[in-house]
């Protein structure tokens, strides 16, 4: 106890020095000077998270397995069923296949995807509970850089994720549209009027979508849908971001708030893409074509 | 001594990957418990030395690489804290139960007292947590539930990771 009582003032001292190191390294990071470190730091973890990554997936897919071969024992005689219909059905829609490249290209449709990207693996999310980001197994090594648009496919629709704020050789940190951060220039698709989709930090809570035109207000409907409206760099235009679930028009604001429900139900993704750049010939069109 | 250092600061750094990989599954209103902050705590308070401390800086520079906190800040929680459980080292008996439930809770809310300090001298660069919100509720809930099965199952390492005159 007396040998306790005589090293208190040395663990004082040792203590003080640990958090004023913290406090310098904080000053000096929230200055944006030191960005090394961290990439160092997101190098040596992402490599074990990727490890656990990989043993999680092969238990949990080991456990559903088992549900999923009976699943498919089930499938399969249904699908046999079902394919006796289809075989039906397959002579008139190559009739309308036909019918439907015919249209297209009188029409002048281009490609779909307006942009060059990879695909890549949630690994990891942010340890801490105030925080909403996510690691992905590419890195600068795979051509990712600092403020690439992160999107996503979900129930056949496109949506965007958010944005890399962080790259190591061979994983990236994204910070998600929902993060209080997160600053997106949006606009309605159908009645065009532009916004500012900010995060309010949780997955749970909706995106409110700020500084709408008052005079929208008779133009917005439940539901509209919000992309990427291209005013900033980061984001390609004509991305979509989510539905409008409500709208506030307050005496004191100047313009309209929006409650709107991310396209991407961030909560079950696992694979997403990181848009690389425009392709050259859709850059300019991508929203005439809507 | 650096070898219980290194191992402290290992299995630290372990629980710190498993709570970013695979503890999502167990979140509750997408709050984790905080693993790695239980085992400083639990460190710091067995060793009557700067070894908890240390881990937790260590730990928390590791931590401020993976996540969106700015570089130092779980670095200087994480560190407080120990530095807190410290201050009491050897002046508790550690109960199965209550105590560890007790230790889970209140480091909670020192960490999100540290941080609400930082966040006002740190204004628009630090997040805090809102104290009548309900992610720090349960997330100082969830730690007072789970410390105590990690003061449990870490019991068993105290040979490689607490000095011998404090075990």
């Amino acid at each position: 106890m007396a040998a306790r009582e005589r090293r208190a003032p040395r663990r004082a001292i040792g203590s003080a020095l640990f958090m004023a190191v913290s406090l310098i390294t904080l000053v000096v990071s929230t200055r944006s000077l030191a960005g090394m470190p961290e990439r160092v730091g997101l190098s040596v973890l992402s490599f074990v998270q990727r490890g656990f990554d990989s043993v999680g997936t092969f238990v949990s897919d080991t456990v559903n397995s088992i549900a999923e071969l009976r699943r498919l024992e089930k499938n399969y005689d249904d699908l046999l069923a079902r394919l006796e219909t289809l075989s039906t059905v397959e002579r008139s829609y190559t009739d309308l296949k036909r019918e439907n490249e015919r249209l297209r290209e009188q029409l002048g449709f281009k490609n779909d995807s307006a942009y060059v990207a990879i695909s890549a693996k949630i690994i990891a999310r942010d340890p801490e509970n105030l925080y909403s980001t996510f690691v992905l197994d590419k890195g600068s090594t795979n051509g990712i850089a600092k403020n690439q648009a992160v999107v996503a496919y979900q129930d056949g629709a496109e949506g965007l994720v958010g944005r890399v704020i962080e790259v190591g050789r061979t994983s990236c940190v994204v910070s998600p549209i929902y993060d209080s951060s997160a600053y997106v220039a949006v606009k309605l698709e159908r009645s065009r009027y532009d916004g500012i989709a900010v995060g309010s930090g949780s997955d749970e809570a909706p995106i409110i979508v700020r500084y709408v035109k008052k005079r929208a207000k008779d133009e917005i409907q439940y539901g509209d849908l919000v992309v990427t409206s291209g005013m900033q760099s980061l984001y390609p235009p004509g991305i979509g971001v989510g539905r409008v679930t409500m709208m506030r028009d307050l005496d004191y604001l100047t313009s309209l708030e929006l409650d709107m429900e991310p396209l991407i139900d961030f909560g079950r993704i696992e694979y997403v893409f990181v848009v690389q750049q425009n392709r050259p010939d859709s850059a300019g069109s991508a929203e005439s074509d809507r | 001594m650096i070898r219980r250092w290194l191992a402290s600061l290992a299995l630290v750094s372990l629980l710190i990957v498993v709570q970013s990989t695979w503890l999502g599954v167990i979140a509750v209103y997408s709050v984790l418990p905080d693993l790695s902050l239980i085992a400083v705590v639990y460190i710091a308070f067995k060793s009557p030395n700067l070894q908890g401390q240390g881990v937790g800086f260590v730990a928390g520079l590791l931590q401020d690489g993976i996540s969106a906190a700015p570089f130092g800040l779980n670095a200087f929680v994480k560190t407080a804290v120990a530095w807190l459980a410290n201050l009491l080292s050897g002046k508790f008996y550690i109960d199965r139960l209550l105590m560890p439930a007790l230790f889970g809770f209140s480091m909670t809310l020192a960490k999100a007292a540290y941080l609400a300090v930082l966040a006002s001298l740190f204004s628009g660069k630090i997040t805090g947590y809102d104290f009548l919100g309900s992610t720090l509720w349960i997330e100082a809930a969830y730690n007072a539930v789970v410390a105590p099965f990690m003061f449990m199952l870490l019991g068993f390492l105290d040979r490689f990771i607490v000095p011998r005159d404090a075990r």
